[in-house]
């Protein structure tokens, strides 16, 4: 039973991915899209099957994939509650998004390959979550990169868009090559990336061996999970369509790094030095993303950053041991940002494209649906009880109390911000005046509104799954509520009332700062984009030339040498068979006499 | 003692290798097709000779088989080598080997 759900999990969205892409030009288009939702519904329920009947964990063996010398690398599922759960949640939340897009992508040309990309993915994911070693998981990682780089470029006609997603592609590979330097660590010391044997011998090696293992993980973990300094690429990955936001970079493929971490705890309880970095990190990126989103306006680009600062969260909770506060966080979140991603999906389908918060206002009453869902995940990321971000908030809150005061603190204030950033979303989108002009907002087709609406329940009660046993959750609570009148007023005040925003913009030298991101993008451009382009010019400049006489020299050189020999080889069989006659005459008067 | 073995095996050895000279000299140094394929004949069967002379001094009868194969082959070898040349002429009228250098690849 066991056997057979877990593999129909992987072999589901895999065989949808081959039906989409061998079939991709004979099938009438929306049959591809819904052939995409069955195979991850299909993974949904036979994850779902399994999370429910099997009780205990795990390792179903698959195939040996190579054995060379003393390396060794069997690929089996690891089935335990983790893994289980990770997997329903992506098919589940997968599912819901593969839903959505079919209404989102309908009149898109290239609906299919959209698709087969999608399902693609998912497999990806479930590999990256129920492989049992590193590599295993290494695969799935790569294979995510891959289809985060194929949909962030999915309208590749826009320069832009194919920009971002060669970005993305990159800055994950240097997370990627941290990765895979853990991972020939490991091969190094055991010949093996097992779990079950790496968690055992680790805490056999040195500190320092440990902490350059670990620190290997925890760049890949930066990369994958867009913390400091390696995050540039998530705003960027917004030119993807809205599902693809929704689903790689909020609910799933970023939460990746978070996973790794919690399922390498081992190795990170053994190297204080590297969890030490892992919440500095994360604290970092969570202050620096509430920052950034405090004045974006692009309600994507708000999102990405909040979902930066979300990650800070659980990469910063995973860092101080909270592992189960921090996968419960990453649920809870995959739940509420999908619902704010997938929502305003449904405001820039019904603004046609329209993505710039201070040109919408008023639409609370053109889009009701939208409103409610979005009102809903504003309160459940904002930590609202009852809503479900309360719940994980507080139990990450409280395991940061219980590990520093000032860590406890700085989060507290991120939490501050994020409310104030969602309600300035919130109220610049639906409340105030209409600022879109001539366009005529709609609400989207039911394949839209049923996964929101699904979304919004999960997203309200997602807070049931992991009730806080012992929590500061009294005093939070009280806490939390003036917290969220307060920013809720102040947003309310600033961005909610007949105003015209744009001119309410402050020019100071903070909000430039926040509005440029703090130049991240422009110190990376000067200091390693630029010098590596210029050397690759100049490389290019001079290279080029010497390869250039290089090449003349040698063509020279070979046409002098073969000069004489040509004549050898002139075709004449006379003289063939003369050269013949003499070699064998030598030959023989050599052996006989 | 049989009729073969009247004769000193040196002589079949210095015959053979006559005929094998005359017919090498010839592919060497004639440029008519025809007499070149007619020296690779005589190469053939100064070596089938030699064949049949061991044969008979060995007294082992089952390499005497052999050169009938080889001579049925050869006839085989002759008649298409004939066409070709036939063919060739039809094209270039000559049958002069210089003439048919084109071929080479």
């Amino acid at each position: 039973m066991m056997l057979f759900g877990m593999i129909a999990t992987l072999a589901f969205p895999l065989i949808g991915f081959f039906l989409i892409t061998l079939l991709g030009r004979v099938l009438p288009r929306p049959v591809g899209g819904w052939l995409a939702c069955v195979s991850v519904a299909g993974a949904f329920i036979s994850a779902g099957t399994v999370l429910l009947t099997c009780e205990s964990s795990a390792t179903i063996g698959l195939f040996n994939w190579f054995e060379v010398g003393n390396v060794s690398a069997h690929f089996s599922i690891l089935v335990d509650s983790l893994s289980l759960w990770m997997s329903v949640m992506i098919t589940g939340v997968g599912g819901l998004i593969h839903v959505y897009a079919l209404g989102y992508m309908k009149d898109d040309v290239r609906l299919n390959s959209f698709f087969a990309y999608f399902n693609l993915f998912v497999f990806f994911m479930l590999v990256l979550v129920l492989s049992d070693s590193f590599l295993g998981m290494f695969i799935g990682w790569e294979g995510v990169g891959l289809c985060s780089y194929l949909l962030i470029g999915f309208w590749y006609e826009t320069h832009a868009y194919a920009i971002a997603a060669k970005k993305a592609f990159v800055m994950n590979r240097i997370g990627d090559l941290g990765f895979l330097f853990a991972i020939l660590m490991m091969l190094f010391f055991w010949g093996t990336t097992q779990f079950s044997v790496v968690f055992i011998q680790g805490l056999g090696l040195g500190a320092g061996v440990l902490t350059a293992m670990t620190m290997g993980l925890l760049i890949g973990a930066v990369g994958k999970s867009a913390q400091i300094p390696l995050f540039t690429w998530l705003p960027d990955a917004m030119a993807g369509p809205t599902p693809v936001s929704a689903l790689i970079h909020a609910a799933t493929m970023v939460t990746a790094g978070v996973y790794l971490i919690a399922r390498s705890h081992v190795l990170f309880s053994g190297a204080p030095l590297t969890s030490l970095m892992v919440v500095g990190l994360g604290v970092a990126t969570a202050v620096f993303g509430a920052l950034v989103a405090l004045v974006q306006r692009d309600i994507k680009k708000v999102l990405a950053y909040s979902t930066m600062s979300q990650l800070g969260y659980m990469v910063s909770a995973a860092g101080f041991g909270a592992y189960s506060a921090a996968l419960f966080h990453m649920t809870t979140h995959a739940f509420f940002k999908a619902l704010l991603f997938l929502a305003a999906g449904n405001v820039i389908h019904g603004l046609h494209g329209e993505q710039d918060i201070f040109k919408m206002g008023g639409l609370r009453k053109k889009l009701p649906f939208t409103f409610v869902v979005f009102l809903i995940g504003t309160l459940a990321i904002v930590g609202c009880p009852p809503f479900s971000g309360f719940f994980s908030k507080d139990a990450i809150l409280a395991e940061a109390f219980a590990y520093s005061r000032t860590v406890f603190v700085v989060l507290c204030v991120v939490s501050v911000m994020s409310s104030f950033y969602m309600f300035r979303l919130l109220f610049l989108t639906f409340f105030g005046n209409a600022r879109y002009g001539e366009k005529h907002p709609h609400e989207g087709a039911l394949v839209m509104q049923i996964p929101l609406a699904i979304l919004a329940v999960l997203a309200t009660v997602g807070g049931c799954l992991d009730w806080p046993q012992e929590s500061i959750l009294t005093p939070v609570l009280g806490v939390t509520l003036v917290v969220l009148a307060l920013s809720g007023g102040v947003a309310y005040f600033i961005f909610g009332k007949q105003v015209d925003v744009l001119a309410k913009q402050p020019v100071s030298m903070g909000y430039r700062m926040l509005w440029n991101k703090f130049y991240v993008d422009e110190v990376y451009q000067r200091i390693i984009v630029g010098p590596f382009l210029s050397l690759s010019r100049g490389l290019n400049q001079y290279f080029e030339i010497f390869l250039g006489k290089l090449d003349v020299v040698s063509l020279r050189s070979v046409r002098w040498v073969g000069y004489p020999f040509k004549k050898m080889q002139d075709g004449n069989s006379g003289t063939y068979i003369l050269v013949m006659t003499v070699g064998i005459l030598c030959l023989l008067v050599g052996l006989f006499l | 003692m049989t009729y073969l073995e009247t004769i000193p095996s040196e002589w079949y050895l210095i015959l053979s290798a006559i005929v094998f000279c005359i017919g090498l000299c010839g592919v060497l140094i004639r440029r008519n097709a025809m007499s070149v394929l007619m020296c690779i004949e005589m190469m053939l069967n100064a070596v089938m000779l030699l064949l049949v002379a061991f044969s008979g001094y060995y007294r082992d009868f089952s390499a005497q088989i052999a050169v009938f194969f080889i001579m049925i082959v050869a006839a085989a070898e002759v008649a298409v080598g004939l066409v070709i040349f036939s063919m060739m002429f039809k094209k270039t009228s000559s049958i002069d080997l210089d003439d048919w250098g084109h071929l080479k690849g």
